[in-house]
């Protein structure tokens, strides 16, 4: 009753979070500089193009209409995945990103296990090693991880792995070896952070009175840690994952052009180089669409991790 | 000091020793136990009241090794021939819990939010006894019946924060029981509980006593609760214990003027308040450490520490007043 409750309230939410996106979407693709007409009947800028020519295709692209009846129009199509063809690319949209989504993918899959592993792993370390070296250790490297950028990380990588000790190919997508650089560049920075805030969340836990008593059972430190404490630590440490897989699922764009991975990050970049609208505003619908999604789901998991939420309690 | 009267400890009696509990904070050390003596004796409940910060849940919690990091135990703590405050980290695991059990404060907060509550009362025998499952089921369903739930499976299944607050207090009491302890520990089991649940929580540990084990530690500032249930009582005030002797003694015709203060501000004899500190009396080092609200403090009390003075059997007052009896 309650988890059905739940799920309702939060798909509820969602409606107008993506209606507002749409509309943000759209004026971006109606308010940009240039003009459609033009750019399909004189794409080079050589021909002349007569007034009845003009309005011809100004009436067949629905030009004419009034803007909300264009929106509505746009908003039809957008939901059957039909984005229209690029202007630069005359390329139909929904064909390229379907190309391009698996690349995407893989890399924010690969990325997120990295995170979750090392991320995870390495704050629990610092937990349980608390004030020792090790602690001190991976809290300068952390540091250091979440301090500096990740296209810097992936030139140094280039210098290293690929100009010195050739053992990994610069670019293109041949075999699972190419796919560790991008990984790596897409979550060093997020694996300091998320270690971070693994260790504060698992200390925070294991001062806590269910802990003591735990211990007083006869636990051992590392039980006490692993079955008590983290359980309790996960639920902010899933949230805080949710919101960085939707940003990767969304493209990676510095990865992707360093790497030249031909995904969605790459794509809208191009998009947005060429003012090739129709792209921009597919590309921020369509990662629109992923953050709630993945929203969605994370309030879900919430259902597997929290029972709170399951008992329908109100959790704050 | 206090050679008088001391008891040795012996069979499965816990002996304290010049216990000294203090904590590294930031504002500089801060003993929260100072130079305890005691022994808690098998077959008896043994009370320790005092108001908030008297130190008494320290010092339990500190038996169990189970104070903070910053805490730093001197002294020693005896029990069937180990001391408990030097036994490395895996021997006080087996004695915790096995040996010694816990009826923690705070029945709400003292249960994991996110585990069941039947897997975590499991767990206080399995984690002894790997191969204890089934044993444990059976004393699972038998103490949670005992408790008062007609249905052990359905509890059970469920979170603390869906059972009320008596419940979760009877729950925390089989947590305590589970592996039947040799020893047990019931740290402020009224705290913040209306009258009829304090009814309920004395009667499950009258029943306690009755079924389990006799040998408890009844931590609280329930006067009568310690009254019904105690055989001795020690009396505990800003980390040191001023009076202790069996409880017709202590609590019926009280000897230091902190226990007589106490026992004056209980409802049914007036709510007579102890009286604030003096201010002149404050701050003054190396004194007695009731001496600033103390009605027959004399100079003598404010520069000079009175030791634990035999008043009778098995009954100690650190009060200057009781030196000539011993």
């Amino acid at each position: 009753m309650g988890i059905i409750k739940y799920i309702g309230k939060r798909l509820l939410t969602l409606i107008p979070v993506l209606l507002g996106i749409s509309i943000i979407a759209f004026l971006l693709g109606t308010s940009a500089p240039g003009d459609p007409v033009e750019a399909i009947l004189n794409p080079d800028g050589t021909q002349i193009v007569s007034p009845e020519e003009y309005e011809i295709v100004k009436e067949r692209l629905g030009l004419n209409d009034p803007v909300p009846v264009q929106y509505l129009k746009w908003l039809k199509n957008a939901l059957t995945g039909e984005f229209g063809q690029s202007f630069f690319t005359n390329k139909d949209i929904r064909e390229q990103m379907a190309y391009r989504l698996p690349y995407t993918i893989r890399l924010a899959l690969f990325g997120m296990a990295l995170t979750i592993v090392f991320g995870v792993g390495f704050g629990m370390l610092m937990a349980i090693f608390k004030d020792t070296w090790i602690d001190h250790a991976l809290r300068a490297v952390t540091t250091l991880m979440l301090s500096v950028p990740g296209f810097w990380i992936a030139i140094i990588m280039i210098l290293i792995f690929v100009e010195q000790l050739k053992w990994l190919p610069t670019s293109g997508l041949g075999s699972w070896k190419s796919y560790i650089m991008p990984g790596i560049t897409v979550c060093v920075s997020t694996i300091g952070v998320c270690a971070r805030l693994t260790r504060t969340s698992v200390l925070d836990e294991l001062g806590r009175q269910y802990v003591t008593v735990a211990s007083a059972k006869g636990l051992n430190a590392r039980l006490v840690t692993i079955r008590h404490a983290l359980p309790n630590a996960l639920i902010p440490i899933t949230t805080f994952l949710g919101n960085y897989f939707a940003g990767v699922l969304g493209g990676s764009t510095i990865a992707e052009v360093i790497f030249n991975i031909p995904g969605i990050g790459n794509y809208a970049i191009s998009a947005v180089q060429s003012r090739d609208y129709y792209v921009v505003q597919a590309y921020v619908l369509f990662t629109a669409l992923v953050y709630v999604v993945v929203t969605l789901a994370i309030d879900l998991l919430y259902l597997v991790i929290n029972p709170k939420i399951r008992a329908g309690e109100q959790v704050e | 000091m206090g050679q008088m009267g001391q008891e040795s400890g012996t069979g499965d009696d816990i002996a304290v020793r010049n216990m000294t509990v203090t904590f590294e904070t930031s504002h500089g050390p801060v003993s929260a136990v100072r130079d305890v003596n005691t022994t808690f004796r098998t077959g008896e409940v043994t009370g320790m009241i005092g108001e908030s910060g008297s130190g008494k849940s320290v010092l339990g919690m500190a038996m169990l090794q189970l104070l903070a990091s910053n805490a730093r135990i001197d002294g020693v703590c005896m029990y069937r021939g180990r001391n408990l405050t030097a036994l490395p980290a895996k021997e006080m695991e087996k004695i915790r819990g096995k040996e010694i059990g816990l009826i923690p404060q705070n029945p709400a907060e003292s249960l994991n939010p996110v585990m069941r509550i039947k897997k975590q009362l499991i767990e206080s025998v399995t984690v002894h006894d790997p191969k204890g499952e089934k044993r444990a089921e059976e004393r699972y369903s038998d103490l949670m019946k005992r408790m008062g739930f007609s249905d052990p499976e359905q509890t059970g299944s469920q979170y603390s924060f869906q059972l009320s607050g008596g419940m979760n207090q009877r729950v925390i009491s089989v947590l305590g029981m589970m592996n039947r302890p040799r020893w047990v520990i019931a740290d402020e089991p009224t705290k913040g509980l209306d009258a009829i649940l304090r009814r309920q929580v004395y009667q499950v540990l009258r029943e306690i006593t009755e079924q389990d084990t006799k040998n408890m530690i009844l931590i609280t500032h329930d006067v009568e609760l310690a009254r019904k249930l105690c055989r001795k009582i020690l009396v505990l005030y800003r980390g040191e214990i001023l009076e202790q002797g069996r409880t017709e003694d202590v609590l019926g015709h009280p000897k230091h003027p902190y226990t007589k203060g106490l026992m004056d501000s209980l409802p049914k004899n007036g709510m007579k308040p102890i009286p604030q500190p003096v201010k002149e009396r404050e701050g003054a080092a190396g004194g007695c450490i009731f001496y600033p609200r103390c009605p027959y403090g004399t100079g003598r009390c404010g520069t000079e520490h009175p030791g634990e003075f035999s008043a009778g059997d098995r009954w100690r007052v650190r009060c200057f007043l009781y030196e000539s009896e011993s």
